[in-house]
């Protein structure tokens, strides 16, 4: 999951992309100084630093850093697991211990039980073009 | 639980740990889900929900999956 861009060894990792967006969108309510201070991050610099990807995101913010931006911990954690280990290592450990999910995905989950009447529905190309419609992908 | 489910009655309310819960289709779905979203996490809506119905049964309400 690294990049060949010197300096910024995570650019390419989903989770530098996620804080990227992430911190985007929180402009209106929060500066960025303010969400740093909130993940206890030791400075502002460091968190340009994860955002760029510089550096990579300690395992141990990851709690505080979710609340600070309002994103599901879950989440967070499996993208800085991905980070930490590269996507082989996370899928293996995902493969032992079971899919982290968030609450949105749960919600998800529960959706796609009721409306397949509990039938555990396979992900067809139909399904799939649909899906991509409701993201306009 | 479903008939066609072969979880035990009750699994679906431990989708909130991580104790490998999920069959392989549901992984599928929330895999092509978060590649679809740019792991956006995206909230459940109503109309969601309705666009998931019809991937499901099509739109005559007629099963098309499995």
């Amino acid at each position: 999951m690294t990049t060949g861009r010197p300096g910024r060894p995570y650019a390419n990792t989903r989770l530098a992309q996620f804080l990227e967006l992430r911190i985007l969108h929180m402009k209106p309510k929060k500066t960025q100084a303010e969400i740093a201070a909130a993940a206890g991050l030791r400075s502002l610099n460091f968190l340009t630093m994860l955002k760029q990807g510089t550096s990579k995101v300690p395992i141990d913010r990851v709690p505080a850093l979710a609340k600070a931006l309002e994103a599901d911990p879950k989440l967070l954690f499996r993208l800085a697991m991905e980070q930490e280990m590269g996507g082989t290592a996370a899928k293996a450990i995902d493969e032992i211990f079971g899919t982290i999910v968030s609450r949105n995905e749960v919600a998800w989950l529960e959706a796609l039980r009721e409306a397949s009447d509990f039938s555990d529905p396979t992900l067809t190309s139909r399904a799939k073009s649909a899906l991509r419609g409701i993201f306009g992908k | 639980m479903s008939r066609h489910m072969t979880r035990p009655e009750g699994c679906r309310h431990r989708l909130t740990c991580s104790c490998g819960a999920l069959t392989d289709n549901e992984r599928r779905w929330i895999e092509f889900l978060r590649d679809i979203s740019d792991d956006g996490d995206p909230p459940v809506t109503l109309r969601r929900v309705q666009l998931l119905r019809r991937a499901i049964w099509g739109n005559r309400g007629r099963r098309v999956m499995r």
